[in-house]
């Protein structure tokens, strides 16, 4: 009983930490689903017409019951797409039957009944693919290029949109034009999505389902003042989303950068939450917590504990960029200390994969909340007065997660290689207010230069990026150098690892160290830090570079 | 009837000199553009590419650096005058080593001396700097030796830093004057 009335208030707080609605989950696991293993293939002249086609029939087959589950390629992004298979298997007893490779035809067999009709994209405008995922959306319909109609009318389907040869010499921002005017007031105010990411002739729209789901408009527009036309549609699409409302999907790879469109999407106090190809959000969004399952952190120490720092080096590794395009499943995770950035937003949108990696974790695992606030956002961008509501939602997601620590990036004035990456000290101060029960912030992406201590609470930055592509010699010479720069004892050295790179790369780095140090859990390291402060309190000052990611 | 043969003797021969020093001058073996070969050296991390243009004009020497990761460029300019024991040279950004925590500090200048090596072809420029820390400020200094190949199609740098064990060694190819830079543009 005391178990089903903690599950009850959890998902009653998913759903009422934000003015947003999460997606309604179930109250038990569906007994079975299908999964369509997709093609390895996602270019414009490959298979995307037939992948498109699928991931629509997903989107309207998933509206109101979890029934279709895409098995990507092994090369996808997000690499949890398979363990998550075995693991709603086990724990949640569910049963999937497999259709063939890109088999749409067995799918519109299966589940044909969820489209009343058909979009027809243009394969000569790339554009044309975002506007029928808008109409599939808002039509209740399947995304078809010319070459599979056939296909669809033998499922009985009939056209109910036809895109073709209306958008060609036409711009983008002419053509989104154009769905706005058509589609723009029957979408969703909850959920908006930039299907941009890769550009050119390979695409890969796999939020698009969720998309379509949510009834979403979609689109890739451009945040890059290049581009005036496509950024005024954007600003003026973003101010009549819902407040804290979310913007699913990735920014366009050949129109502008992560940091100006994530700058952007704050500046409407709006919530980033990626990536364009994020698998399956419309089947997994659905799929409840275990009724035993309660989220638990590996605390290594007591929230009100105190340690004492020794005189010695003491290294801290995080991976953010989410658990699941990292190395989760990769060799040599538990060997060492390392912490894993949780995507909070994930409680409503991907409970079950969240699930996954809880209970997935080894006691060397330990989580800390990101990324800056309730999704992916930069504190500089957002305004003064959607600051504190926002703060508020990830403060209780922090608490439902079992999270004590809040990581911060911030690319709005720039990035690892130029700009600054850095808090002015008002916003530390919101910060520390907003927060009163974090052990510890961490601060950058790159290395930064914001660092604090109050009452007790570190505010630390990262002072090493391991690239993926740094060899291990090379990275364990730049800690070192990093120890000689930093002669005082102790020293504090946190690091950031790109997601790719392996633990057992990370292992063989700290392990081949010519000085010593001492590899410990994040929350140790920001507990020892609390004990002696030798780091210099610094937030950004006027002076610093400023680069708004051109 | 006019100056004597060994006047004209004397004017030709300084006719020669001169153009001759003007001749070297431009064609020293360091001066022109040279793009880093990242797999022949040290890893370049945090940038993917770096052009380095230098011009010398006897003691005085240019080193213009281009870095580029992606969109994302930072170019600095180090004037030289290897007659002065310590040109004093703004710094806007410490960019050689951009993924660990440090960043140009105190005045945001460094103090450069250099000097010619051997027959002239070889270059050795001496900096030191402050570098700012979470600990603080740290002088730094680095030694740079820059080599050019006999047949003057490759630029070797090696640069040893005071706060690191390892030597960093750069290897460029000359570019050719109609070769076009590729640093800097969208990833």
């Amino acid at each position: 009983m005391k178990k089903i009335f903690s599950l009850v208030l959890l998902i009653a707080l998913a759903a009422s930490v934000t003015a947003q609605p999460a997606p309604k989950r179930l109250e038990t696991p569906p007994a079975e689903a299908t999964i369509i293993p997709m093609s390895e293939n996602w270019r414009m002249d490959g298979d995307i017409p037939t992948n498109v086609l699928i991931l629509s029939l997903q989107g309207l087959a998933n509206r109101d019951y979890p029934r279709v589950y895409l098995e990507y390629p092994t090369h996808w992004q997000w690499e949890t797409v398979r363990p998550l298979i075995k693991f709603m298997e086990a724990r949640h007893g569910m049963k999937f039957n497999r259709l063939g490779l890109n088999d749409a035809d067995a799918a519109l067999g299966l589940f044909g009944q969820y489209a009343k009709g058909y979009v027809v994209w243009d394969r000569e405008v790339r554009a044309s693919v975002n506007v029928a995922f808008t109409a599939a959306g808002v039509l209740d319909a399947v995304v078809v290029s010319e070459d599979l109609i056939p296909l669809v009318e033998k499922h009985g389907k009939k056209k109910v949109e036809d895109l073709r040869n209306i958008f060609r010499g036409k711009t983008d921002a002419e053509i989104y034009q154009w769905a706005v005017d058509k589609y723009w007031d029957k979408c969703s105010r909850d959920y908006y999505a930039v299907l941009g990411g890769h550009a050119g002739m390979e695409m890969q729209p796999g939020v698009a389902d969720f998309a379509i789901m949510q009834r979403a408009f979609c689109a890739d527009l451009s945040a890059n003042p290049k581009h005036p036309a496509e950024l005024a549609l954007l600003k003026k699409l973003l101010g009549q989303q819902n407040p804290a409302s979310t913007v699913v999907g990735w920014h366009s790879y050949g129109k502008d950068t992560e940091g100006q469109h994530t700058t952007l999407t704050g500046n409407f106090g709006l919530k980033m939450e990626g990536l364009h190809n994020l698998p399956n959000v419309s089947f997994t969004c659905q799929i409840p917590l275990s009724p035993d399952f309660k989220f638990a952190n590996n605390h290594n120490v007591a929230r009100d504990e105190k340690l004492t720092a020794e005189n010695k080096v003491y290294i801290a590794a995080l991976a953010t960029d989410s658990m699941g395009i990292g190395t989760w499943t990769k060799p040599g995770r538990g060997d060492i200390p390392y912490g894993w950035q949780v995507l909070m937003g994930w409680l409503r949108l991907n409970p079950v994969a969240l699930q996954f990696f809880y209970e997935d974790k080894l006691p060397n695992d330990y989580f800390v909340g990101g990324l800056s606030g309730p999704g992916y956002m930069y504190p500089k961008s957002i305004p003064a007065d959607k600051f504190p509501p926002l703060m508020k939602d990830a403060r209780e997601l922090m608490a439902a997660l079992d999270l004590r620590v809040m990581e911060i990036m911030d690319y709005s004035e720039g990035n690892r290689h130029v700009g600054n990456t850095d808090l002015p000290k008002e916003l530390v101060d919101r910060y520390y207010k907003e927060f009163p029960d974090v052990i510890g912030f961490i601060n950058g992406y790159g290395a930064a230069r914001t660092f604090d201590l109050r009452d007790g609470v570190p505010f630390l930055s990262y002072d090493y990026y391991l690239a993926v592509d740094r060899p291990e010699a090379d990275a364990a010479a730049d800690i070192e150098e990093l120890i000689q720069l930093n002669p005082k004892r102790p020293y504090f050295l946190l690091m950031h690892v790109r997601e790719s790179n392996t633990i057992e790369k990370v292992k063989n780095i700290l392990g081949s160290l010519s000085e010593e140090a001492e590899v410990v859990p994040l929350d140790v390291f920001l507990k020892l830090a609390a004990s002696n402060k030798t780091y210099q309190t610094r937030f950004q000052e006027p002076e610093d570079p400023i680069d708004h990611n051109p | 009837m006019g100056l004597g043969e060994g006047v004209m003797h004397r004017i030709a021969l300084y006719v020669i000199l001169l153009i001759s020093s003007v001749g070297l001058a431009a064609a020293h073996p360091l001066a022109g553009s040279w793009r880093l070969q990242p797999e022949l050296g040290t890893h370049l991390a945090a940038w993917n590419a770096l052009d380095l243009i230098i011009e010398v004009d006897g003691d005085h020497v240019t080193l213009t650096r281009k870095f580029a990761a992606g969109r994302r460029t930072f170019e600095d300019v180090t004037k030289v005058d290897l007659s002065n024991p310590a040109n004093m040279i703004p710094v806007e950004m410490w960019p050689d080593a951009r993924y660990i925590g440090a960043n140009i500090g105190g005045d945001k200048t460094k103090t450069v001396s250099g000097q010619w090596i051997g027959d002239g072809n070889v270059l050795r420029l001496n900096t030191d700097v402050v570098l700012a820390t979470q600990q603080g400020e740290h002088p730094v200094n680095t030694l740079g030796t820059y080599t050019v190949s006999t047949n003057g199609e490759r630029l070797t740098l090696i640069e040893v830093r005071s706060t690191r064990t390892q030597p960093l060694v750069f290897v460029f190819k000359r570019l050719q004057s109609d070769e076009a830079r590729h640093t800097g543009n969208a990833e």
